[in-house]
């Protein structure tokens, strides 16, 4: 018996039954301490035993395609940070693989070569610098403590998360209308090994609060060196480097759209973009992704890709 | 505002006087600080703030049966190599505790452990960032002598707030020897154990079909006789994917076997574990230190001496077979080799292996996400060394002002699994500690230590030197140079010292200088320490 002063009256070992008391039998009512305590045992193991789901397979969930009824569905920006010395890094590449069979075109990935996993080795293996100026100062801007990591729909530096939270952050941000149109059309410019893009953004209904618009260049199929722990060896020559960031077309934040209240309905922006090439960019491969988001908060509002 | 003050004053002092006549207040303060500067030579990076510190203070109050505490803590911003999504101030844990011998109860925060937390341990260590503490209810009751029950239910602490899964626990543990009376005296003593426990996570993966409760249980056994002692864990999980399994469905499993055995002058300690699939969070997307629900403790020796700590050994909840084997001898005092005062002799062994692992069909690679991953016999061991460690120490005093211990290493450390970096790494290592106290009150310590490596970063030496003046005061000064850097320009002295002040219970450090880039370990939990370079100030008080 407990002796606690704040209570109407001691409280019995019989308030801790828990079953309701009134309705025992005389003999339940009044069994042996051991048989009381005991009973109880089996009881809470007995709900804790039934705390388990077993999943029998298939374990992953079918295709959805990205299918909607909306007319202009949202898209979902993910930062992928990584390293061509990154061994589990090839686990978020899976994640992203997934969600875009999943979701098709609606995931926008970009896969940014950072950090200490992606230093380019002086000799032999991982001698591919994948690194870039505008991965520098996203260092800078995020405080990583591990890899892989990334954003979903954000830049906001406190929102990093790991690789695999990002599917279910990407299923919160897909569903419904974005506010934003954007259209981009591209042009390779072979004599000049040049790319130009036309993005033009149109709103959809009032927007409050400055927004930004940023354009990059990312790049697929770059078959190069990578560490996956899941192989043994670890070190794979011809790992397929997908949405590799290559660089940006107005700067790493990008560029003021609208004004500093937002945007009214029906407001429009267009401008172009062109960039030079590196002789080691396949233009075939090139993405041009353009992606608008909140000047507060970083929260992206919409993005788009359209290759080559 | 002048009222405002005068308030807390007086509640402060109300509750101190309350305290001096009715209960017990009790806690302490730790403040870190470190101004930093940037060293490139080191990889010491540029810090914003220049200033970062964390803080911590506790205040705990027991009253009979009831006790109460809370602790504050204070991250402006987080120092480095320490998760940044600490920054900011709070009061992270709080709890109230009433306990009778029949029943006890906690609300608020609480730290637990069942069995050697295979299957549950929350606990927190601020130097690795560490803090899984539960905010729930925990229930303790002892219905009967010999009998122990333990419930709880809650939380963990992720940063200020709390995560998402839910946690669920039990544990039963019997004493034999209590419990029959006809056992009372018995030199034979058995204790029996087990527990359950289940975590909650809504499932809202559009890729996964995942178990949104997932379970696991531990029977435990503890026997003694005389100076013998045998006791062992096995523990069980049901599908549990997640990102530290690559979202496999199998089964989670570990087991930890100990025997021991003192006699006279002579110890002896064998302990095997094994790990497959074994890492167990609140949150299933969480990694490195967060959220964990279980323990999985390192079976190596717990190095003390610097260069003895470069390459730590870090549980592998993936998958792992390891075992350790001390012995520890007592030399006789005044025989020819005993010497006048008794020598210890200490003899260690670890070592630590990967575990098979088989396709589970023709077509599916071993571990393949959102697959049943792979089966291992339970009995068979991995190819790969992950870690090998053969040490000696020898301990003698030789006057009452003089003593000295000796130790030798020999170690593999698998640098690619621990840090994913690298490859396996052999290292000899010495160390002579030398201590000579010429009065009662002063004490000149010597530490010379040498590590020996063709791999990583090479050859290193070290020299340390400490002063101690007591009670007050305490010197010292640290050289680790990594003269066998194949980077010539990398040769760096990592000179560090430090001056403390310590009265009562109240204890000042201003330490300064280069510390290299270091894995910090604790019972097989690792974080990365970031170089430094700068000045730390440290305030320890307790009341």
């Amino acid at each position: 018996m407990i002796n606690i002063p704040l209570f109407r009256r001691p409280i019995r070992w019989e308030d801790l039954w828990v079953l309701p008391y009134e309705n025992l039998s005389p003999v339940t009512r009044h069994p042996s301490p051991v048989t009381r305590h005991l009973s109880q045992f089996l009881v809470l193991l007995l709900l804790l035993l039934t705390s388990c789901d077993i999943i029998q397979a298939p374990f992953i969930e079918t295709a959805d395609n990205g299918s909607t009824t909306t007319t202009n569905p949202k898209k979902v920006l993910l930062f992928d940070f990584t390293g061509h010395t990154c061994k589990s890094c090839p686990k978020a590449h899976k994640t992203i693989d997934q969600l875009v069979v999943l979701y098709g075109d609606r995931i926008v990935p970009i896969a940014f070569h950072l950090g200490y996993f992606a230093k380019p080795l002086t000799s032999g293996k991982f001698t591919t610098d994948f690194r870039t100026p505008e991965g520098t100062l996203l260092e800078k801007h995020f405080d990583f403590v591990s890899f892989p990591t990334g954003t979903v729909q954000t830049l906001n530096c406190l929102q990093l998360q790991p690789y695999a939270s990002w599917s279910t952050t990407a299923v919160a941000n897909i569903t419904g209308d974005a506010p934003v149109k954007i259209g981009i059309t591209t042009e390779y410019l072979a004599g000049l090994n040049a790319v130009r893009a036309q993005v033009t953004l149109r709103a959809l209904e009032p927007i409050t609060g400055q927004l930004n618009l940023a354009v990059y260049l990312a790049e697929d199929s770059i078959t190069d060196w990578q560490k996956d722990e899941d192989f043994d060896p670890m070190d794979i020559p011809d790992y397929l480097h997908n949405h590799v960031f290559r660089t940006s077309l107005n700067g790493l934040w990008g560029q003021a759209v609208g004004n500093a209240d937002g945007m009214v309905k029906d407001y429009t922006f267009e401008a172009a973009f062109s960039k030079i090439l590196n002789p080691g960019w396949k233009s075939k491969n090139c993405v041009m992704i353009a992606f608008v988001y909140r000047e507060d908060t970083k929260e992206v509002v919409q993005v788009e890709a359209k290759e080559f | 505002m002048k009222r405002r003050i005068l308030t807390i004053i007086v509640l402060i002092g109300s509750v101190a006087t309350f305290a001096q006549t009715t209960g017990h207040l009790s806690g302490n303060f730790q403040l870190d600080a470190q101004l930093y500067r940037t060293d490139s030579l080191i990889g010491a990076p540029k810090v914003d703030e220049k200033l970062l510190s964390n803080s911590y203070a506790n205040f705990r109050y027991d009253f009979g049966k009831f006790s109460a505490g809370l602790r504050y803590e204070g991250y402006l911003n987080t120092l480095q190599g320490i998760d940044p999504k600490y920054d900011g101030v709070g009061v992270p844990y709080l709890f109230a505790d009433y306990q009778t011998e029949d029943l006890g109860f906690t609300v608020g925060s609480f730290y637990e452990q069942f069995g050697s937390g295979l299957l549950l341990r929350s606990w927190e260590d601020k130097n690795l960032g560490v803090d899984n503490s539960i905010n729930g209810v925990r229930v303790r009751s002892t219905p009967i002598k010999g009998i122990r029950i333990t419930g709880l239910i809650g939380k963990q602490r992720q940063y200020f707030s709390l995560g998402k899964g839910l946690v669920r626990a039990f544990d039963g543990e019997i004493s034999l020897n209590e419990l029959i009376k006809s056992w009372n005296e018995k030199t034979t003593r058995l204790t029996l154990g087990g527990s359950f426990v289940s975590k909650y996570q809504k499932d809202e993966d559009p890729v996964y079909k995942l178990p949104e409760n997932v379970g696991g249980w531990a029977p435990r056994i503890q026997l003694n006789r005389g100076g013998f002692s045998l006791s062992g864990e096995y523990a069980r999980k049901v599908n549990d994917p997640s990102a530290d399994n690559n979202f496999i469905y199998k089964p989670g499993e570990a087991m930890l076997l100990n025997a021991s055995y003192s006699v006279n002058r002579l110890g002896i300690n064998v302990t095997a574990k094994r790990v497959d699939n074994m890492s167990y969070r609140s949150d299933r997307a969480e990694n490195l230190n967060k959220l964990l629900i279980n323990y999985l403790p390192a079976i190596s020796k717990n190095q003390i001496y610097s260069l003895m700590n470069i390459y730590p050994y870090s549980s592998q909840s993936k998958g792992e077979m390891g075992i350790q084997a001390e012995l520890s001898y007592q030399l006789k005092r005044g025989s020819k080799i005993g010497g006048k005062y008794g020598t210890q002799v200490s003899l260690n062994f670890s070592a630590a292996n990967s575990i098979v692992k088989n396709a589970i069909n023709d077509t599916t690679p071993i571990g393949a996400n959102g697959t049943l991953g792979y089966s291992s016999p339970f009995f068979k061991v991995g190819k790969d060394v992950y870690f090998r460690d053969l040490n000696i120490e020898i301990s003698r005093k030789f006057s009452p002002k003089f003593k000295a211990i000796l130790m030798g290493q020999h170690l593999k450390y698998n640098q690619l699994v621990m840090e994913g970096k690298g490859g396996m790494v052999k290292a000899s290592v010495a160390v002579a500690d030398l201590t000579w106290k010429p009065t009662d009150e002063q004490a000149l310590r010597v530490e010379l230590q040498g590590l020996w490596t063709k791999q990583d970063k090479g050859n290193w030496a070290m020299i340390l030197a400490e002063y101690s003046i007591s009670p007050h005061w305490f010197f010292a000064i640290t050289d680790q140079w990594n003269y066998g850097n194949s980077d010539v320009g990398k040769r760096v002295h990592y000179i560090y010292g430090s001056i403390a002040y310590v009265r009562n219970a109240n204890r000042i450090q201003f330490s300064s200088g280069k510390q290299r880039e270091g894995i910090l370990c604790v019972g097989g939990v690792c974080r990365n320490v970031p170089a430094m370079n700068g000045l730390t100030v440290s305030i320890t008080s307790s009341f």
